[in-house]
């Protein structure tokens, strides 16, 4: 069977589930459930980034025909904002502290550099829901603050976001062609993230429009960014709204644009139904066990019960906290360790750097910008950690996956196919580089994270790197330098002054050091936490069914002849169906 | 002695000190710079509009202009007696460049020379807007090709210490962008040379451009011009920032007669009909209308669908009776008329102490570089002059005020800052008033500003700087004093 069809896809998870169900499994089938209901609405998070006021705002309004995100000649936005679907608009502000909902009109009050300057109420993220017909198959847009403002540590934390996206549309507007900022973040972004879709926005004012567009497609070749670039107008598409104008939305590039949205939803669905997939055959695998015992008992019960004793005695150790938990455990305290080496060895690097800026400058002169930078670049380095932690935890979690194949394998021998954590490949189809492309969205799916659900367990980090870096360092600047006497010119106080700074800069990064340790560990152990949760049930399952085709097999002997030979057909039959359905998951 | 008198008699003893040495030349060129016109360097990111807004100042479109990168080395505009383009290699002698214009942009055959040879082209015009100003193109920064930034690194830090080639900077960005403040602060020199926020003017480049080309784009440019001029960060790099749409400054200074001709009739279009037209460029460049399509095309990439839209919207509103009426109305809603007599009033006004300046550092430098007999004594001259000159003084209070090296008790920074020149040299910018405020309003207005000052130089509470920096006002207004009984204003 072909797995293309979302439809043959999702009728033969139910037809799983339900005979999970019917053999009294229903962890089995809550297993299967789970998978299709993320199926029928996956979050697909696309992430909309690119330079400071190029449009990124009006492109998103555009996408949905609603004026969600806040747009003005002046304003910028400062706060990602998340746009997802909901059959009534509403405005949801998740804080630092709390989660609350909003009052649609609070908005722009909320998420620009104007309404909350340096993020002053605490906002981590802003999530807009609107009944967008873009949005209804699980779309998610994540508006982002411009790369290049003032405040660039948005830049690390919008790259921190890439890791977790599904898809990146990089908006660069008409007037010019690509800056090297531009390009760096392009290359940048391509590492981090799956798909990259070059955008140019304004097309209506820009005379060159074409020209730059060809200019921009000679960079992205050059990069290795896959065109074409879409070329849009978002005035055009909103005034065609407005006005029910088909003309003015076809010439707005928009749906053009939309179907590469498509292409991306598309893209994720068939990754998440080959992973649905894979789990169905591993489900099979074990519905099938005790049929299959029974089955083999019939024609050689001592060595049957043999090879069953065995495999009951591997899965008891398996679901009682053995071998697996312990490569979890020291994996995980390695990978503690590793992220806690490397933090301190870039803080080190960091403090390196601005004890010489301070030597070799006065303190007085340019204070604020220089620790501006300074907060950029611990941000930048952090950020670049975090993305680290995601590659140790991957790693860990394919090893993680290995080991239980051998298991599963034992237990459950119907499984042909690789176990569901170790690749999610769609035969003949998507080549794996695009899921594993981003080794966080790996382990996060191998916990069973969707996109949306990962970008709240990175919410610690995301804030991490964009926000509160920038509250603990006017403080600590605050009361260490800037009301004492750095801004008093005088010559001779110089040494003074760098001798002040020196230690304001080291409180900092010490401060900021531990702090960001303190969110990486605790993301750490999150995720430590849910790959434990996900494979002590795999564990205990796997027991459970171990166990009753030991039982299965136990209860055959002794039967009479007569019956065995019609429960013998009566279980060949059983098992051709279930190796037909499997043979289906497996395309 | 005025100042500039004493820095030219420096300039003149230093010239027989060198007499016969190889330092006579470069002696020449600080005396030679001292008496010419103030030398602007126009600077920015890559294609913040840079070479058409210099094009808008001269009044004629020679720099090159294109929608990529084009301006590859500094390129040096300055009035002539003949048309001429000089081709200086980083090694060897000059060269005369041969050159053609297409569509009056220069096009200068560089021979055998690569780009990147070179240290610049110089271009002298015959234009009465170059008479009291010479322009300098810069290659942008932050460009996606490497050697077009260094190249503009180059020339705002020169690998020696010499003074820098401009004596003032206008600034172009199209937003405050992390890589502006940046490329600012690299030269902006803490001691005594480059620019400082004294001689730097931030323009918001492409201005029609942040209200995507609407009717309004000007009106949000200026607010956000204002909310920059506010930003702490920039006031300590430039004096001010002032909105420049410069492609319709541009393309109104040079709009010749049919293209008037085509905006009225545009202008006499149905209203339904001219706004399909002007939705958007490719619906102006391909929907049935006035004049061929390759016309329509041609008006808009002179004049943007800004300058478009403007240039309709004057006519309707009857502000468009003939071409010159339109061509001032262009002017004055791009923004460069404001950028034109900022500049007379901050730089031309001050072209002789920039230019002083300017030469100090450089005499300071070649007596370093290259002593000879009796150069000590220069030496001492120069320092004493730097110390002393009053104009000095107060550029440099200036310059510490705005950065935020020096903070005055509550209130005090601002009116410190205008009695110092900041708002223009002359006496009426000086004590706030009005232009049009008569003598003994100003007499009235420099008699309190007199009294209160010396209350605070005098003050027993006053120290340190915050005392210098009174004291430096008193002399301010001491001078303004001296001025108006001699009727000098």
């Amino acid at each position: 069977m072909a797995v293309g069809n979302e439809e043959d896809v999702s009728a033969l998870l139910a037809d799983v589930a339900r005979r999970a169900q019917a053999a009294g499994r229903t962890d089995l089938s809550e297993r299967i459930v789970a998978h299709a209901e993320r199926l029928a609405r996956p979050d697909v998070v696309v992430v909309v980034a690119g330079e400071f006021k190029v449009g990124k705002s009006s492109l998103v309004n555009a996408l949905v025909g609603a004026a969600v995100c806040p747009v003005d000649d002046d304003i910028a936005t400062s706060v990602p904002t998340l746009v997802r679907f909901a059959s009534e608009p509403g405005v949801h502000v998740r804080r630092l502290a709390d989660d609350a909902p909003q009052p649609v009109e609070d908005i722009a009050r909320l998420v620009t550099e104007q309404g909350n300057p340096d993020n002053r109420e605490d906002v981590r993220i802003v999530e807009v829901g609107v009944p967008s017909a873009l949005l209804a198959d699980g779309l998610i847009l994540v508006d982002t603050p411009g790369v290049g403002g003032l405040s660039s540590t948005y830049a690390s934390a919008t790259m921190t976001t890439l890791a977790l996206a599904d898809a990146v549309l990089f908006v660069s507007d008409a007037s010019q062609e690509y800056t090297r900022p531009e390009l760096d973040f392009l290359a940048a972004a391509r590492k981090v993230c799956p798909e990259v879709v070059a955008v140019l926005s304004k097309v209506d004012v820009v005379p060159e429009w074409r020209r730059i567009s060809e200019l921009n497609e000679g960079w992205l070749a050059g990069a290795g960014v896959p065109g074409p670039i879409v070329a849009t107008s978002a005035a055009l598409q909103l005034r065609g709204i407005a006005g029910d104008r088909a003309d003015l939305r076809d010439e707005s590039g928009l749906a053009a644009l939309v179907g590469r949205l498509r292409g991306v939803t598309g893209r994720v669905r068939r990754t998440m139904a080959a992973g649905a997939l894979d789990e169905a055959r591993a489900v099979l695998g074990q519905l099938a066990a005790p049929l299959r015992a029974e089955h083999e008992a019939l024609a050689d019960p001592d060595a049957t019960i043999a090879r069953l004793e065995e495999a009951v005695e591997s899965a008891r150790r398996l679901s009682a906290d053995s071998d697996w938990a312990a490569l979890l455990d020291d994996g995980m305290i390695d990978l503690e360790n590793q992220v806690g080496a490397e933090l301190g060895r870039r803080m080190k690097a960091v403090l390196a750097d601005a004890g010489r800026t301070v030597g070799t400058s006065d303190p007085a002169a340019g204070w604020d910008e220089f620790g501006a930078a300074l907060a950029r670049r611990v941000s930048e380095e952090v950020s670049a950690v975090a993305v680290g932690v995601g590659d140790l935890a991957g790693a860990l979690a394919t090893r993680l996956a290995e080991e239980f194949a051998e298991h599963e394998a034992l237990i459950a021998p119907m499984v042909v196919a690789p176990p569901v954590a170790a690749v999610l490949p769609l035969a003949g189809e998507a080549p794996p580089t695009l899921t594993r492309a981003t080794p966080w969205r790996g382990v996060l799916m191998d916990a069973g994270w969707g996109g949306l659900e990962a970008l709240g367990v990175m919410g610690s980090i995301l804030t991490f790197t964009s926000i509160s870096l920038f509250n603990p360092f006017s403080l600590v600047i605050g009361v260490f330098i800037g009301g004492k006497t750095v801004r008093d010119a005088r010559r001779r106080d110089v040494e003074r002054r760098r001798d002040q700074a020196v230690e304001a800069v080291e409180q900092y990064v010490r401060d900021a050091e531990q702090a960001a340790d303190r969110e990486l560990q605790a993301t750490s152990r999150r995720i430590r936490r849910e790959l434990r949760t996900t494979y002590q049930r795999r564990a205990d399952a796997l027991y459970r069914s171990a166990r009753e085709s030991l039982a299965a097999a136990q209860r055959t002997i002794g039967s009479d002849d007569a019956r065995r030979e019609s429960r013998r057909r009566e279980l060949a039959d059983r098992l051709g169906d279930l190796e037909a359905l499997a043979g289906g998951a497996g395309g | 002695m005025t100042f500039v008198a004493e820095v030219s008699r420096l300039v003149a003893s230093a010239a027989q000190l060198y007499a016969g040495t190889p330092g006579r030349q470069q002696v020449d060129e600080i005396g030679a710079r001292l008496a010419g016109p103030l030398r602007v360097a126009i600077a920015g990111k890559v294609k913040a509009g840079k070479s058409t807004l210099l094009n808008a100042l001269v009044g004629e479109e020679l720099a090159p202009t294109d929608a990529g990168e084009c301006t590859r080395v500094p390129w040096w505009f300055r009035d002539g007696l003949t048309y001429r383009v000089t081709l200086r290699p980083r090694v060897g002698t000059p060269q005369a460049a041969r050159f053609t214009r297409t569509d009056g942009a220069l096009e200068v055959d560089l021979g055998d020379f690569d780009a990147g040879d070179l240290e610049s082209i110089d271009v002298e015009w015959p234009s009465r807007a170059l008479r009291t100003l010479t322009l300098i193109d810069t290659p942008g920064i932050a460009s996606a090709t490497p050697a077009l930034t260094h190249a503009a690194e180059r020339f705002f830090s020169p690998d020696d210490e010499r003074a820098g080639p401009a004596d003032a900077v206008i600034y172009l960005m199209r937003h405050l962008h992390a890589a502006d403040v940046g490329f600012l602060e690299s030269f902006t020199d803490d001691a005594f040379a480059g620019s400082t926020p004294v001689n730097t003017i931030a323009v918001l480049s492409r201005a029609d451009e942040l209200g995507v080309g609407r009717l309004d784009a000007m009106e949000s440019a200026a607010r956000v011009a204002g909310r920059y001029r506010q930003d702490r960060r920039l006031a300590r790099l430039c004096q001010t920032v002032v909105p420049v749409a410069g492609l319709l400054a541009q393309a109104a200074v040079t709009m010749r007669e049919d293209e008037y001709r085509l905006f009225r009739r545009l202008a006499e279009l149905p209203d339904g009909e001219l706004e399909e037209l002007l939705l958007s460029v490719d619906r102006f460049a391909a929907r049935p209308g006035p004049a061929p399509a390759a016309e329509r095309v041609a008006l808009l990439r002179r004049f943007g669908i800004f300058g478009t839209r403007t240039a309709v919207h004057l006519i309707r509103e009857g502000l468009g009776a003939d071409a010159t009426a339109l061509k001032a109305g262009l002017l004055a809603v791009s923004g460069v008329d404001d950028l034109r007599s900022l500049l007379a009033q901050q730089f031309a006004a001050r072209s002789d102490l920039l230019k002083g300046r300017a030469a100090l550092l450089a005499l300071a430098d070649l007596v370093r570089r290259m002593p000879v007999a009796g150069t000590d004594a220069l030496e001492a001259d120069v320092e004493r002059v730097q110390a002393g000159a009053h104009e000095l003084v107060e550029m440099r209070f200036l310059n510490a005020l705005r950065s935020g090296e020096l903070t005055l008790p509550a209130g005090q920074d601002a009116e410190a800052a205008r009695l110092l020149g900041g708002d223009g040299p002359d006496p009426r910018a000086r004590l706030g008033l009005d232009a049009s405020a008569g003598d003994a309003d100003v007499r009235a207005a420099l008699a309190d500003a007199l009294g209160r000052w010396q209350r605070r130089a005098e003050s027993p509470l006053a120290f340190g700087p915050a005392k210098e920096a009174a004291q430096a006002v008193v002399r301010a207004c001491e001078a303004l004093a001296a001025g108006l009984a001699y009727g000098l204003e």
